[in-house]
């Protein structure tokens, strides 16, 4: 009798000892997953900042243009600044669409302008801008690999429980002003 | 069941065939289109071994096509083949892909983030303006590519200051003894009296660089035509990728 109840507590300890080592396991590796989801967010923030840092030069190239619409260039300034007041990501997003939008608009109007286009500082800016627009497209659909992951992973059983126990939820995607009509719409509800 | 086995045979057909879309790169120039010649393509692999050898291993690769996977941008395209053949050495993130399409009439320059800085998109869109567009425009495919490697290469080789392309310090010598070094002079002078003679009797690949003070970075003298030989292939690294580049039209 006694020989079978320690045999039954061994084997209750294990698998107590099994449950622990397994949530510990879940619950790093949940860590790490929105750790990972943070890091490809400041990515994204970064090559935001490197767009805006080149507005006012490309404002101060355009202003030598005679009589460059001014209401474009005030426009692009004050997207800049919002931009710079924005706190928290869905702020940010906001703003660097707003941004987008801004110098958009500012590029077509440069078409009107064939002297200011053709010179090399202009050149240089456009160039730059494209770079940048093409780098933040590719660290958002990292961006929005990581959270796919991410969410994913919270959502299946058992690793449910972890997740909230942590307090962890659904992380958001996000779309720029482009893709925001025609993006695929991924939602694991 | 059944289904389930028909979907994943379905999946993994679907995944065989777009990777296969993605070319896998085996030399430092791949030329598809045949815009290059024998002897340029030869000029272009040394060149480029040079380079990541004189460098902290830039993988600078050249690869030229007729047309793109247009199930891609050109620039998801162009990320893509440089993430699979792993181009650049891992934590220099170090690579360079130019690549050319010659029939879409398209073209783009993908560096690594460790490069990005030395070539920004303001110069590689100043060398693809002054080098690859008025050249592809008179359908001299070779020359726009064997001028704007070159200058790009002694742009890398200058770019000393720069943690990123730092030249093999030469102190590693420091401690052979004066035997080997008087060897090593007189084989240099050998060298030189038999590179200059050969240079005497083929020019080779020859040019004259704009004055510019958006290319005062470059090293002086050429960077291509001064390769020593020797062979194997390119085999990537595993450096990093972040979209930055240049992409034109010709």
């Amino acid at each position: 009798m006694k020989k079978n109840m320690i045999i039954g507590l061994g084997i209750a300890g294990g698998m107590i000892l099994l449950l622990v080592i397994w949530y510990v396991g879940t619950y790093n590796s949940l860590i790490r997953l929105n750790e990972d989801v943070n890091g490809k967010w400041a990515q994204v923030e970064t090559q935001y900042q490197r767009r805006v840092d080149l507005i006012p030069n490309l404002v101060n190239t355009v202003k030598g243009a005679a009589n460059f619409e001014q209401k474009t260039l005030t426009d692009i300034t004050n997207a800049r600044s919002q931009w710079q007041a924005a706190v928290g990501p869905q702020a940010k997003v906001e703003a660097a669409n707003n941004v987008e939008s801004a110098l958009a608009r500012l590029l077509v109007v440069v078409e009107n302008y064939p002297q200011l286009k053709a010179t090399q500082n202009f050149l240089a800016l456009q160039d730059e801008l494209a770079n940048t627009e093409n780098k933040i497209s590719v660290e958002r659909g990292r961006y929005n690999d990581a959270v796919r992951t991410f969410n994913a992973r919270i959502k299946t059983f058992p690793t449910n429980i972890v997740a909230g126990n942590i307090g962890y939820t659904d992380r958001s995607y996000f779309q720029s002003v482009s893709e925001a009509e025609n993006a695929p719409n991924i939602s694991f509800n | 069941m059944k289904k389930i086995l028909i979907f994943a045979f379905l999946l993994l057909i679907s995944a065989l065939c777009s990777s296969a879309a993605i070319p896998i790169l085996n030399s430092y120039a791949t030329d598809n289109a045949n815009a290059l010649s024998p002897a340029a393509k030869s000029e272009l692999d040394k060149a480029l071994r040079d380079l990541e050898k004189m460098t902290n291993g830039v993988q600078f690769i050249v690869y030229i096509e007729n047309e793109y996977d247009k199930s891609y941008s050109l620039e998801e395209y162009t990320l893509k083949i440089a993430e699979l053949n792993k181009i650049g050495k891992k934590g220099n993130d170090n690579g360079i892909l130019l690549y050319a399409a010659i029939k879409d009439k398209v073209y783009r320059w993908e560096v690594g983030y460790g490069v990005e800085g030395t070539l920004n998109a303001a110069l590689l869109g100043r060398i693809s303006r002054d080098y690859i567009v008025p050249n592809f425009k008179n359908e001299d495919y070779e020359k726009g590519i064997l001028d704007a490697v070159d200058i790009t290469g002694r742009i890398l080789l200058n770019a000393n200051g720069d943690d990123i392309v730092r030249l093999k310090s030469e102190d590693r010598y420091g401690s052979k003894i004066l035997i080997i070094a008087i060897i090593i002079i007189v084989l240099i002078l050998v060298f030189a009296v038999f590179i200059a003679a050969k240079s005497k009797n083929n020019a080779g690949y020859n040019k004259s660089y704009r004055n510019d003070s958006l290319y005062k970075g470059a090293a002086t003298g050429l960077f291509l035509g001064r390769g020593r030989g020797g062979f194997g292939g390119f085999s990537g690294g595993g450096g990093r990728f972040g979209g930055s580049g240049f992409s034109g039209r010709f």
